[in-house]
C-alpha cells in the first residue's frame, strides 16, 4: 500500500468487511457505500488503507471490480494492457500515447453495470470524456522474441482477467463467485489477447503497427 | 473408485472449457474440454468406471490412453484438494 510494505489482513462477513494494518482498522459496509475509519488516531496507514485497498474493496461490493490495466483511447474505443507491475504497461501506454491518447494508468475499473466503460474518475484518469467509451480489446502483456498476437479462449481470458483483478485476496467467497461471474462475463464479450513482444523501447513502434491492424478488424 | 467433489469448490463452464474456484484457498484451476466433461460427469456422482465409459463414448481415444489421462488428473485435482476418492 502506499509503495511500503504492510501486514494486511481483512474479514470479510455479514457486517461487511474489517481491514486491519498496523493495529489500524477500517470498516467497509457490505454495500461498499461507507468506509469508516475505527481507529481512533489518524494516520498514514489509515490513509493508505481507505484511499487505497479500502476503495478497491469497497468498489467491488458495489460490482466494480478493477484490474491492473492501463488504457488508450483509439478510435472512439478503449484499448486496455493488462498485466502486473513492471510488465510494461505504463510505458506502452505512454508511448502509445503519442499516437493516440492515454485515457488511464495502472488501474482500470470495470463496472457490472455498464461492461467495459469506466464508471468514475480515478487518479490516472486524464479526462472524464474517456469515461463512456466502449471497451474494444484487452491485451494481456508477455515478454517474447517477436511481435505476436494471440487470441485467448474464454476460460483462459476469465482465468486471466481473475489473476489481475487488483485486491481480490481480500475477497470473501460470496465476493469471489460475483468476480469469477463478472470475468466469465468480460471473456465472452470483449476480445482478450495475449500481446508478447520484445521489452525494448525499438520493438515499440512494431508493436503499435500491430495494434493498429489488430483493432481495425 | 468413488469420486466425491470438495463442496468449496466453484465450478463455471466456458465455451465448453472451465475455471475451479476453490474458495477455501482462492486458488483457481483451468480444466479442458475432456477435464470439463469429467468434472460435469462426477458432479452427477457417477463412479470412476461409469465416466470413463461415458467419456470414451464421447471422444476419439483409446481406453487405456484415457483410463491413464484420468488417473493423473484425479491425482493433480486431489492434491490441489478439490475432490478425494474411495476405493
Amino acid at each position: 500500500m502506499g509503495g511500503e510494505p504492510h501486514f494486511l489482513t481483512s474479514y470479510g462477513g455479514v457486517d461487511g468487511y474489517w481491514l486491519i494494518s498496523n493495529f489500524q482498522t477500517v470498516h467497509i459496509t457490505t454495500n461498499g457505500q461507507e468506509i469508516t475509519n475505527l481507529s481512533s488516531t489518524p494516520s498514514p496507514t489509515i490513509t493508505s488503507l481507505m484511499s487505497g485497498v479500502g476503495f478497491i474493496l469497497a468498489l467491488a461490493l458495489q460490482g466494480t471490480f478493477c484490474f491492473h490495466a492501463s488504457t488508450v483511447a483509439i478510435n472512439h474505443q478503449l484499448v486496455a494492457f493488462m498485466g502486473e507491475s513492471g510488465k510494461g504497461k505504463s510505458t506502452l501506454g505512454a508511448f502509445l500515447g503519442q499516437m493516440w491518447t492515454q485515457t488511464g494508468d495502472d488501474v482500470l475499473p470495470m463496472s457490472t453495470y455498464h461492461m467495459g466503460r469506466l464508471d468514475f474518475p480515478q487518479p490516472k484518469l486524464l479526462s472524464p470524456k474517456f469515461m463512456e467509451l466502449p471497451m474494444q480489446r484487452i491485451y494481456l502483456l508477455a515478454e517474447g522474441e517477436l511481435v505476436q498476437l494471440e487470441t485467448l479462449s474464454t476460460s483462459h481470458a476469465t482465468l486471466s482477467l481473475v489473476r489481475h483483478t487488483i485486491g481480490s485476496r481480500l475477497f470473501a467467497p460470496d465476493l469471489l463467485e460475483q468476480q469469477l461471474a463478472f470475468c466469465a462475463g468480460i471473456a465472452a464479450t470483449i476480445p482478450i489477447k495475449k500481446l508478447t513482444y520484445p521489452r525494448q523501447w525499438a520493438w515499440l513502434p512494431a508493436v503499435a503497427e500491430a495494434i493498429t491492424q489488430d483493432t481495425r478488424l | 473408485m468413488n469420486i466425491s467433489l470438495s463442496p468449496r469448490v466453484l465450478f463455471r463452464e466456458l465455451d465448453g472449457e472451465s475455471v475451479l474456484l476453490d474458495l477455501h484457498s482462492q486458488q483457481y484451476f483451468g480444466l479442458d474440454p475432456i477435464g470439463t466433461r469429467f468434472w460435469q460427469l462426477a458432479q452427477q456422482q457417477y463412479p470412476f468406471s461409469q465416466i470413463h465409459q461415458q467419456l470414451l463414448t464421447e471422444y476419439l481415444v483409446d481406453s487405456e490412453t484415457l483410463h491413464h489421462d484420468l488417473q493423473e488428473l484425479i491425482a493433480q485435482l486431489q492434491q490441489a484438494g478439490l475432490l478425494t476418492v474411495q476405493l
